[in-house]
């Protein structure tokens, strides 16, 4: 019997939570036999974690991610159990363990720019975390075994940051829709105007201050729809604004899934100014929903959307303001084809293939 | 798309050069297997290239737009950009000798392999047998620059670790040997996808001549593509051969000189300068100012 150990303590994060609730979902239909699994989550997690993997066996830890502790308790948690394969879901992972490992690599966004919580840090704080993060990083992407990305463009991100040496070891697995908003239902659109939908959070990257200046002097006859957490982010991005600037913006916080389900069955398009993403959730959620994309011309949507999107450059307002109206303007409007290895069960499968590849 | 590359290059009072640029790129094209297509743009030469070219556009895969003024680099190629029908776009100098080999298979199929490669440029030799150090830079931050024209980076070009700190403005720290990133080619050699170009617009036209390749570069870069100098192939770069009898005129000098500090000025306005305190713009654009009226 092989040993397998899960890292899920990150398992309602917003996207790294999706990725994992997706993978327990459905290890079951994959998992082999001569397989058994250990899950390490958060205490409060556990309850979730039993109802969908019921043959697995959780351990629960304190030890959150990117802390000391992480390095000392999580260690020692993992150690017991004399796993056979380890599979760290996130980046940050005790560099002093010494068994073997594979690691997903969401995303090189932090490596390159200042950005989410850690923009808030003062400088000498930020950079002191930087250089500990970027140190853990190296260790991690050169001791795994092999390594899991969403795109090919990270891929090639982190071969040109560490060698083409470790492309080798390097596995593009695409995400996809999360099962819980497959079975989401929907409901009556409230929304009067005809609208654009953003989903996301709101850090510095995402540039949705960029984009809501940029809507607002577009004089659309839509309405900027905006989806995503309400907290210190958003707050500072409403603090700048002009009143004329936020007059078309309709902001939805802490929707349900119903409610998301029904946002995106009822814009005209999705639209996502982000200048850095690892894979990009609403992007193929919104093509499951069958809505045309106006988004910046960055390399993951690219390789993720191909030409059938309206690209702007998330650097300049008058590339934004031109896609609108190019996208209001045509008549047969550009719809991106929901591709088939964008589903969470052909997520799960490689994954399970490259487990037993490496026990 | 029918085409896979469109070789864009711009004409002006070089005669005898464009000609032999062309036929050496069209027999290396011929022996590559791409779709390819010329496209010249002549800015209106004195020398007699018209008639050249004229000969030249009875080839099917060639196209020629003569423009009525000198209207400026950038300008042209935009025009050039806007005629071109392929995957990727290679900006050319009419200066500039492709012999030997034909790379295009091997160079499209490196970009066609790595899709983070939003640019790519290769070891543009000049006559003098070292590389065209426009052609391997970095960002001219106000460090760098100032590094460079104290002649810190000349100084230390040799001296490993310190050049990290004082080479940045060529990159004189990075082996001119190996393949790796830089942040800026020149617009000597500069193949780019064509998708990136389109949303980017090609060059601003705002630059004249000089600049205006480092500020593309600095848009394809800061959308998160890569830009690649690869050595494996080599073009010869005759450098200061353009532009009518150059070393004799002192007018044409003094107007060269001119643009060239103030494409640095529009690139620190457009790029920099809410980076940095108003104290060091206001003395960046005095130094710029003094350099430009030295003559």
């Amino acid at each position: 019997m092989k040993h397998i150990g899960i890292d899920a303590r990150l398992l309602f994060q917003t996207g790294v939570g999706t990725y994992l609730q997706n993978l327990l979902h459905y290890l079951p239909l994959y998992a082999s036999q001569g397989v058994t699994f250990t899950f390490y989550c958060l205490p409060s997690d556990a309850p979730f974690i039993q109802k969908e993997v019921p043959n697995g066996r959780i351990r629960t830890t304190t030890a959150l991610w990117h802390s000391w502790k992480e390095q000392a308790d999580f260690l020692r948690c993992i150690n017991r159990d004399n796993l056979d394969l380890m599979h760290f879901t996130y980046f940050g992972h005790p560099v002093l363990y010494r068994r073997k490992y594979i690691s997903t690599i969401h995303d090189v966004t932090p490596l390159l720019f200042k950005t989410g919580k850690a923009s808030t840090k003062n400088p000498f704080i930020y950079w002191t975390k930087h250089i500990i993060f970027s140190l853990v990083l190296r260790n991690q992407v050169e001791q795994s075994k092999a390594i899991i990305t969403p795109t090919n463009t990270v891929k090639e991100q982190l071969a040109l940051v560490y060698g083409s040496s470790i492309e080798n070891k390097i596995t593009p697995i695409y995400e996809g829709v999360s099962y819980r908003l497959l079975s989401g239902e929907g409901g009556k659109n409230t929304i009067e105007k005809p609208y654009l939908l953003y989903v996301g959070n709101f850090y510095p990257h995402k540039n949705v201050e960029f984009l809501i200046r940029a809507f607002a002097k577009s004089k659309s006859h839509y309405s900027l729809v905006l989806a995503g957490p309400h907290d210190y982010f958003l707050k500072r991005i409403l603090i700048s604004l002009s009143n004329e600037e936020k007059k078309d913006i309709i902001i939805k916080d802490r929707q349900s899934l119903s409610e998301l389900v029904t946002l995106y069955k009822h814009a005209d398009a999705l639209i996502h100014p982000s200048i850095s993403e690892g894979f990009g959730l609403p992007i193929v959620e919104a093509m499951y929903f069958g809505l045309p994309i106006i988004a910046s011309h960055i390399p993951v949507f690219q390789e993720l959307i191909g030409a059938s999107y309206y690209s702007f450059d998330p650097f300049e307002e008058s590339s934004v303001i031109q896609a609108i109206h190019k996208f209001k303007d045509e008549k047969e409007k550009r719809t991106p084809i929901l591709r088939q290895e964008f589903t969470f069960t052909d997520m799960v499968k490689k994954t399970m293939d490259l487990y037993l590849q490496h026990v | 798309m029918k085409k896979d590359l469109s070789v864009i290059i711009l004409s002006y009072n070089t005669k005898d050069l464009t000609l032999q640029c062309v036929s050496q790129l069209q027999q290396a094209l011929s022996k590559s297997s791409l779709q390819a297509e010329i496209i010249i743009v002549d800015n209106n030469s004195k020398d007699g290239s018209s008639d050249v070219l004229k000969k030249m556009s009875d080839n099917s895969n060639i196209k020629i737009i003569h423009n009525a003024g000198n209207s400026g680099y950038g300008k042209a190629n935009n025009q050039g950009l806007a005629l071109s029908e392929g995957r990727y776009v290679l900006y050319l100098n009419s200066d500039v000798l492709i012999s030997g080999e034909s790379f295009f298979d091997t160079l499209i199929g490196e970009m066609d392999s790595h899709s983070l490669y939003g640019a790519l440029t290769v070891r543009v030799q000049l006559s003098s047998g070292g590389i065209d150090p426009a052609s391997h830079r970095g960002f001219p931050t106000v460090w760098r620059s100032f590094c460079y024209y104290a002649g810190l980076e000349k100084l230390t070009a040799k001296i490993p670790l310190i050049n990290r700190l004082f080479g940045g403005y060529h990159l004189t720290y990075l082996s001119q040997s190996t393949k790796h990133q830089i942040d800026s080619p020149t617009g000597a050699f500069f193949l780019v996808r064509k998708d990136i170009l389109d949303t980017l617009e090609g060059f601003d036209e705002d630059f004249f001549m000089y600049g205006e390749d480092i500020d593309l570069a600095f848009r394809i870069k800061r959308l998160g593509y890569a830009i690649i100098y690869d050595p494996t192939y080599t073009v010869l770069h005759l450098k200061n051969q353009s532009g009518i009898k150059i070393k004799d005129d002192i007018t044409v000098q003094k107007k060269t000189r001119k643009y060239f500090y103030e494409s640095m000025a529009i690139f620190y306005k457009k790029h920099y300068e809410k980076n940095y305190p108003q104290l060091i713009s206001t003395l960046v654009y005095a130094v710029i100012n003094q350099k430009k009226t030295s003559l």
